[in-house]
């Protein structure tokens, strides 16, 4: 039985997957971090508890992307002949799952609050020998949570271009938006302190709301991408020009006729089928092997191409 | 960035106003600078005790000297739990206080002050005692269906008349009792007081003035049990 070569990164990807890697572990360490100072100061706000348990959540994508990338290397064989490469797709399903729920659940409880006209209450903590308003701390913990994710996400997000990888380009898109959560987080608390009961719950919902987003935009394209869409651009989110390319590349080779190609994405790679009608009968076999050869060398995501020489395309 | 700076700038400029932070909702502080404190009173002895016209106890002696602090009138609203706690909850009153610790099952409806004692169940021993080390089998003396009689119990202890060898009470009764401590501990309670959610400037006024009165609360509660034991 014949299996899939397994398909290996050039040499810039493999150094930019080791980076992505070191980044990801670094983003479970600092998200950490910012759990563990919030969960210490953690009030009565319905904002700030929305905001905590985002970050809570935001530790699910970052070690999706790590389990994922440790298994889509794994060689195709006997029991998965097309080796392990949907498994980012698979790992970025789950994330947009998780996400979606949990913003759904946060966005009711925080209609919840508002409706209950809930008045949180936040009184003080003794800090070195101090009596300190908790809401203080709570805003230097929020200013503290939006730092991290800010840095790494900016760093993330090129990496996850160069790699094509969704799941980390979701990851990445999570953390540049989290200041926002942070900010309204803030706000929240602010109001609580000005006497505005209602802010903190506003807050919350708008929390709420974009995890909410997150998880809706990411599931729909997850879906996608396992119903086997035509490939899209990560970065504009246009579907890939690739495809036309390796058709007018085919169609100038002097014995093809007319060319088709069909592609989906099989976690970053980009495979499918390539029709071609010969001109006229002869080396057939050769020809189709030199055309899958300079097919592959347009894209290093290209891989395992089948070409199949047709009568006709229709 | 820049949202964050603006805020940063808005708020030092309304604190440099002398604005009070963190303010009330429903303006509970301002009411109480202004005339009176109403407070509500639950008998527990000797944290609150119901009295003729005042209440007595702990509790309600902090209360008065705040209100001295705060130049307020206090309106004293002795009454049942439930109707006191019900009346907090509406912000009719701006405290109730009777005792209570941190883990009573009305504090999911209303707010409550950061502890301010622990009251610790301890059980002493005569002197001439043999020393204790596990309570299983062991006959100890409590009040007839006190929490302390309920967690004896689950430790495996025998009920005992009320001059037996062995009692528990709070640490704070040890020096007046003339017993020794065994170093075994029953149960903890964290006082706290409580007050109307989300009134949170009246709170942390509160929570000031209960910090500064910890080192005196075990002497309160001495003397309060000598006047009335």
């Amino acid at each position: 039985m014949r299996l899939r070569r397994p398909h290996r990164f050039p040499a810039e990807q493999a150094r930019a997957r080791v980076r992505a890697r070191r980044l990801e572990w670094l983003t479970l360490l600092c998200t950490s971090t910012v759990i563990a100072a919030m969960g210490l100061v953690l009030g009565n706000s319905q904002a700030m508890r929305t905001a905590w348990i985002e970050d809570l959540l935001s530790l699910v994508p970052p070690a999706a992307v790590l389990i994922a990338m440790r298994i889509e290397q794994r060689a195709p064989n006997q029991r998965f002949p097309f080796g392990y490469y949907r498994t980012v797709s698979i790992a970025f399903l789950t994330a947009s799952l998780a996400l979606t729920a949990f913003g759904a659940l946060l966005l009711f409880e925080g209609g919840k609050t508002l409706l209950t006209r809930d008045h949180p209450t936040i009184g003080t903590m003794q800090l070195f020998g101090a009596t300190v308003w908790q809401g203080w701390l709570m805003i230097a913990a929020l200013v503290y949570s939006v730092i991290p994710p800010m840095i790494l996400g900016r760093l993330k997000q090129p990496l996850a271009v160069e790699l094509h990888n969704k799941a980390l380009h979701a990851d990445a898109r999570m953390n540049r938006a989290d200041w926002m959560t942070g900010a309204a987080a803030i706000l929240g608390v602010l109001g609580i302190g000005y006497g505005l009961w209602w802010a903190d719950a506003a807050a919350a919902i708008v929390i709420a709301a974009s995890v909410l987003r997150d998880g809706l935009v990411n599931l729909n394209r997850a879906v996608k991408d396992l119903a086997d869409e035509a490939p899209r651009r990560i970065e504009t989110g246009d579907f890939d020009p690739l495809p036309e390319r390796m058709r007018a590349l085919l169609e100038e080779l002097p014995w093809v006729k007319e060319a088709a190609v069909m592609l989906r994405e099989e976690g970053h790679l980009l495979t499918g089928q390539v029709y071609v009608v010969p001109r006229a009968d002869g080396d057939i076999t050769r020809w189709v092997e030199e055309a899958a050869a300079r097919l592959q060398a347009l894209d290093w995501r290209l891989y395992d191409l089948a070409v199949m020489p047709v009568r006709r395309l229709d | 960035m820049r949202v964050v700076f603006q805020l940063a700038v808005a708020l030092a400029l309304s604190l440099s106003a002398g604005c009070e932070f963190p303010r009330d909702p429903e303006q509970s502080l301002d009411e109480i600078r202004r005339g009176v404190l109403r407070v509500g009173v639950v008998d527990n002895p000797p944290w609150a005790v119901h009295g003729a016209a005042e209440p007595g106890g702990v509790e309600p002696a902090l209360l008065r000297e705040l209100a001295a602090q705060l130049g307020a009138r206090i309106q004293w609203v002795q009454g049942p739990e439930q109707e006191l706690l019900r009346a907090l909850e509406k912000g009719v009153l701006h405290v109730v206080v009777g005792g209570f610790a941190d883990d009573n099952p009305w504090t999911a409806r209303l707010g409550k002050t950061r502890s301010y004692y622990t009251t610790r169940f301890i059980v002493a021993a005569r002197r001439q005692a043999p020393p204790l080390t596990e309570l299983a089998r062991v006959p100890v003396a409590a009040a007839v269906g006190s929490a302390a009689a309920g967690h004896l119990r689950e430790r495996g202890a025998r009920p005992a008349p009320p001059d037996w060898q062995y009692r528990a009470l709070p640490s704070w009764r040890l020096p007046d009792s003339g017993l020794q401590p065994t170093g075994l501990t029953l149960y903890e309670d964290r006082q706290v007081m409580l007050v109307t959610k989300g009134e949170n400037g009246w709170l942390v006024t509160l929570e000031r003035f209960l910090d500064a009165q910890r080192p005196r609360i075990e002497a309160l509660l001495r003397e309060q049990a000598r006047a009335s034991p």
